[in-house]
């Protein structure tokens, strides 16, 4: 896991900018997956990612020695706020944009879309663990080996409970009466 | 694990593990927000200002126009009125319109109004004719009688 050392600061604008931008190439996607894994919000999750890396590019305080555990903190912090405060943003229907070149039909991108809708709400019902288990596997195509040293548990336990993760969620979707076809 | 619910309810068809893992990747291909891929924008202030910039510039072109059509419309409305106006001046007077052309028309010192004038400087000469009294004595004849208080 790459840590950012405590240069970052005393570098001049130009070298951190250009140090934050690589680091946002890098770990972006990581960060996107661990506030996902505590909102189920795909567009909450990115903004918690941008908020965090505005916040450290705005920060004139003490050198901050592990960059991706400070922007971790920054980004929950930011979540927790932005949930206590309960803001209803209006926003599109998740995915549309992305149906938007596709040649389907409106059912079928409409069927997409509830498709999203169902498993992420699938996904709410898991356990904190298992969700992250599984936001790790599939969103960042992560092996069991590298999930488990950020969860700090063996590769088998991270085999296990990815398996007991999608039955869980195969079960929450049967019970919202999930159409696979 | 508890099995006991499973003979008492219906079997219950569940996804097969392949059939949720394809389910997952297809679900997580689209969740992920494609800007993740694009290079971080530190001032997204930037872009907000430009377009709430654009907005505005958007606004304020609406009513422009707008008012163009009114100004327009204004200047037809009074071009309209003043071809009236010419038109009825033109036109010559008649029993109907005496009325309307007075209100229209004020006096001016055009001849017209020598010509309209109905009492002559000059008096009436054929009241001259008429006698003023029983003695017969006419108009004219009144001022040549000079008149003296009696004695």
């Amino acid at each position: 896991m790459t840590v950012a050392n405590s240069e970052q600061n005393n570098s001049s604008e130009p070298d951190r900018d250009q140090m934050i931008d690589k680091f946002y190439r890098e770990h972006s996607r990581e960060l996107w997956a661990l506030f996902y894994g505590m909102c189920s919000d795909p567009e909450r999750a990115y903004d918690a990612v941008q908020e965090s890396f505005l916040r450290f590019h705005d920060y004139k305080g003490e050198p901050v020695r592990d960059l991706r555990a400070w922007l971790l903190r920054v980004g929950q912090n930011w979540l927790r706020d932005v949930a206590r405060k309960k803001s209803n943003s209006c926003r599109l229907l998740p995915g549309l944009d992305d149906f938007a070149g596709n040649r389907n039909s409106a059912e079928d991108k409409f069927a997409l879309v509830e498709r999203q809708v169902q498993v992420r709400k699938a996904l709410n019902e898991l356990n904190d663990d298992d969700r992250k288990v599984l936001v790790m596997k599939y969103s960042m195509d992560w092996s069991a080996a590298q999930i488990a040293t950020v969860m700090d548990c063996s590769p088998a336990a991270i085999d296990m409970r990815l398996s007991r993760a999608r039955r869980r969620l195969a079960e929450i979707l049967v019970e919202q009466g999930f159409d696979y076809e | 694990m508890n099995d006991n619910s499973s003979t008492n309810e219906p079997q219950i068809k569940l996804l097969s593990d392949d059939q949720m893992d394809s389910l997952l990747r297809d679900f997580f291909r689209l969740e992920v927000p494609v800007e993740l891929n694009q290079p971080l924008q530190l001032r997204p202030s930037t872009v907000t200002t430009l377009t709430v910039a654009a907005e505005l510039e958007d606004q304020l072109t609406r009513p422009r126009s707008v008012r163009f059509v009114a100004v327009a419309a204004s200047v037809a409305a009074m071009a309209m009125a003043v071809l009236v106006v010419i038109s009825a001046d033109n036109s010559p007077p008649s029993n109907g319109s005496t009325i309307a052309n007075g209100l229209l028309n004020p006096p001016t010192d055009s001849p017209n109004i020598d010509k309209s004038m109905l009492v002559s400087p000059q008096g009436d000469s054929n009241k001259s004719t008429r006698t003023v009294g029983a003695d017969g004595v006419t108009l004219e004849e009144t001022d040549s009688i000079e008149l003296h208080p009696q004695k």
